[in-house]
């Protein structure tokens, strides 16, 4: 406030704002904002991410005056399009048929469509009026009740002479925005690997049909592709040296396990000696802070007298007996047996912005890991991605047994494959149980999307469920930390009630981080 | 025993604005002999809510801000030498319990489970305290009656209670006030005008949907200080951002969201944007 002029935000900071505005303003219909770039950019939503147009946001919008009133700056632009791709009048165009309409009734169905969000965001929030006004010259609020009504009035504008100028601000309709990133990256993915595609028809918008074309059993040709050797050096185990150690995965329309029907194969990663880390600063802040903490008594110093020792004491005095001096109490560092599994989440759902979110993932683990070293605490990283329920691969970043101070942030991984979630925890909960340790945790990160072959929706959650429910079984705190947008009960159908925890931004990665292995490790 | 207070009666009702029918639904739980449990975010007036039945019921009130080092001997009492001699010192609960007084649980599930043991035998049909320490038996005075509260969405994780402790108490959800109501409530608080206060209470309305982004909806208490602040002569845009926004987030993009938010629902001046960094 004290400066006359400020830089306005940055187009990073602009789609962090977004990421708050998104949910706020859609009441947690809509749960994130991508910011777009390129000739192709467009305000747009797919009901789940706001997609913002970095180039609507700072180039100044046509006829604006030379004189008059100040520009409208990029954040209330961007607080306008969010406001209106909030509206639930995308909903409603979301069934549209778009390939049966002409480009002159889709024209029309967005400046109808666009006129009724105005009306929304305009009831809603009476003081965005005049911005609107400005940034959607000549377009006036007309509200409509639904489907039917819109597709009308787009039908009677379309008969007119008019000509159809939709506004930047409107944007594009839902449905006929190209696929979202993720998706998009896993079928380019895909095709890359020169993959049998999942279906022969597909809607991967409406996530249809997700069963591989020969249906969902008929994968025995293409056993051939483990064709790495597994990796068996430093383990003993008989179990270990078969190709892929098998796991059963559970069928929620069977109500039965299929066994020994995912294979599991466990290789380390190549490890970088270095010694250099890259560890930020501000990163490694969070988890430098003082470890839980635990009061004890009957100590012989302290910052307090331990009262009760102090009473048996005085006690013990008067009747001659021989006094024990230990009567102080102090804060001491709690002890603690913990062996803690670190599992991250190496699909190709992170390999966005050349996989910075996962070099994140990474580094809070470093983090985390030199924290852990420090309390003497024993500790395991794993990574996993795969392909097919043939090869769920599984990287070893660090062992339980490597000596402290390895960490695993040297590891070159680039984030590729599927995401078979179920069988990926069952192996890491297998190697927590085979460690002595009076407290076991799992911790995972990642998107928390399961999707493979023939391993999405209901059937992939009800099997990460039960691989959860295993894990607890047997004793290990399991807790997921959810980056990204899934919502919340979906969540908890994978996770269970209180085994997730959330981060919409990345940034908070370390704080929610830190904070959940201090909860989960000084738990008493 | 640091963190109890005891208050003794009161004849000030405490400004109280009911939400719904929680007073009632209270005063029948304690006529009934019934454990209460209060839940709802932070500040949305739970301890309001204890005090203010207290002081209607004429009992006193005995509150134990619960976290997690609280030992069970907090909460019994202990034996302390005074003088030459060993003395049996009560704690909150067993002077409670023998007076006849409300005891007050603030934040419970931050209580570890072995603290919160020492209640069972309290709370079902015996209503009887145990002090293994003098092995005593206490049975609660009349009028002896525990509330307790949560708050269900900064519960720490893992950190919850038993089902078989929850059983035990009559659980009732407090909300925030509708903007109506909050607005007066902040308007008695603070002595602010009404219009202010409507102005604030949208502000906490449009920062609550923040919630769906993981941000911590600001409290009554929080309003009432932006209130207190516009009282002392600070201009409301000034009030909101140091009373209301900076306490849910330090950080630059966040706070400048918000600050759009409040901008599209009136609250805020859009054409006065904050400086670089939060103003100190």
């Amino acid at each position: 406030m004290e400066r006359g002029l400020t830089p306005g935000p940055t187009l990073a900071e602009l789609s962090e704002i977004a990421a708050v505005l998104v949910p706020a303003m859609s009441d947690g219909r809509r749960h994130g904002a991508q910011m777009v770039t390129g000739a192709r950019a467009a305000f747009a939503t797919d009901l789940s991410t706001v997609y913002l147009s970095g180039p609507a946001l700072v180039t100044e919008p046509a006829g604006t005056p030379p004189t008059g009133p100040p520009p409208i700056g990029p954040l209330r632009i961007a607080t306008a399009a969010v406001a209106m791709q909030c509206s639930p009048t995308k909903e409603m165009v979301v069934a549209v048929d778009h390939q049966a309409l002409t480009p002159r009734q889709r024209r029309a169905l967005r400046l109808v469509e666009g006129r009724a969000a105005l009306a929304w965001v305009v009831g809603r929030w009476p003081r965005l009026g005049p911005d609107l006004e400005r940034l959607a010259p000549g377009q006036s609020p007309r509200p409509a009740t639904g489907p039917e009504e819109l597709l009308e009035l787009a039908g009677v504008l379309a008969r007119g002479r008019e000509v159809l100028d939709v506004p930047a601000l409107f944007g594009v309709l839902p449905g006929h925005h190209p696929l979202s990133g993720h998706r998009e990256r896993i079928v380019a993915d895909g095709r890359r690997r020169n993959r049998v595609p999942w279906s022969s028809r597909r809607d991967l918008r409406r996530m249809k049909v997700a069963m591989p074309v020969g249906g969902a059993e008929g994968e025995a040709g293409r056993l051939d592709r483990i064709d790495e050797a597994p990796d068996a050096e430093g383990e003993t185990s008989d179990f270990d040296r078969r190709i892929g150690v098998p796991y059963p995965e559970w069928d929620y329309r069977l109500g039965r396990y299929r066994e020994d029907f995912v294979t599991v194969v466990e290789r380390p990663a190549a490890p970088d000696r270095t010694g250099v880390t890259r560890l930020d600063p501000r990163v490694r802040r969070w988890f430098a802070a003082p470890h839980t903490m635990a009061r004890r008594g009957r100590l012989e110093d302290g910052d307090q007298v331990d009262v009760s020792a102090y009473v048996e004491r005085y006690g013990r005095v008067r009747a001659g007996e021989h006094p024990d001096d230990r009567i102080y109490e102090a804060l001491m560092p709690r002890q603690r047996d913990v062996a803690t599994a670190l599992l991250l989440d190496a699909t190709s759902s992170l390999q966005a912005r050349g996989g910075a979110r996962f070099q994140l993932q990474l580094l809070c683990c470093e983090a985390l890991c030199a924290a852990m070293s420090s309390t003497g605490e024993r500790f395991a990283v794993y990574a996993f991605t795969g392909e097919t329920r043939h090869r769920v691969e599984v990287i070893r970043l660090r062992a339980f047994t490597d000596p402290p101070w390895t960490l695993p942030s040297g590891a070159r991984i680039r984030p590729s494959g599927y995401t078979r979630l179920g069988a990926a925890l069952r192996h890491v909960t297998a190697r927590l149980l085979a460690e002595p340790a009076e407290r076991r945790i799992l911790l995972s990160l990642g998107d928390g999307v399961p999707s493979d072959e023939g391993y999405e929706g209901t059937y992939a959650e009800a099997d990460v469920r039960r691989a959860v429910d295993e894990a607890v079984g047997g004793a290990v705190i399991a807790h997921q930390v959810a980056v990204g947008q899934m919502p919340a009960e979906r969540l908890e159908a994978c996770f269970g009630p209180g085994r997730y925890h959330r981060v919409t931004r990345a940034d908070d990665l370390p704080r929610v981080l830190s904070r959940v292995h201090e909860e989960l490790t000084g738990l008493s | 025993m640091t963190n109890a207070t005891h208050e003794l009666v009161s004849t000030e009702r405490f400004y109280y604005i009911p939400a719904g029918r929680e007073r009632e639904a209270i005063l029948a739980a304690c006529a009934g002999d019934l454990a209460v449990m209060l839940t709802g975010p932070t500040g949305c007036g739970k301890t309001r809510l204890v005090r203010h039945i207290t002081a209607t019921l004429g009992r006193s009130l005995v509150t134990v801000s619960c976290h997690d080092e609280l030992t069970a001997s907090d909460l019994l009492g202990r034996y302390l030498v005074v003088g030459g001699d060993i003395r049996w010192m009560d704690g909150p609960l067993t002077t409670a319990v023998r007076q006849g007084a409300v005891c007050y649980l603030d934040e419970v599930a931050e209580a570890r489970r072995d603290t919160l043991a020492v209640l069972h035998s309290l709370l079902d049909d015996r209503r009887e305290l145990y002090l293994d320490r003098t092995g005593e038996t206490i049975r609660a005075a009349d009028g002896f009656a525990l509330m307790a509260s949560y708050n269900p969405e900064s519960r720490s994780l893992l950190k919850e209670l038993k089902p078989s402790f929850r059983q035990r108490f009559v659980t009732l959800t407090v909300g925030y006030l509708p903007a109506e109501q909050e607005a007066e409530v902040v308007a008695h608080e603070s002595g602010v005008g009404l219009d202010v206060a409507h102005r604030l209470a949208s502000a906490a309305r449009a920062l609550r949907r923040a919630g769906h982004a993981g941000i911590e909806p600001p409290s009554t208490r929080l309003l009432i200080a932006a209130a207190r602040l516009v009282v002392s002569g600070l201009p409301l845009d000034t009030a909101v951002r140091l009373g209301m926004v900076n306490p849910l987030s330090v950080d630059g993009p966040v706070a400048l969201a918000l600050d759009e938010l409040l901008v599209a629902e009136g609250v805020l001046d859009g054409s006065t944007p904050r400086g670089g960094r939060p103003l100190a």
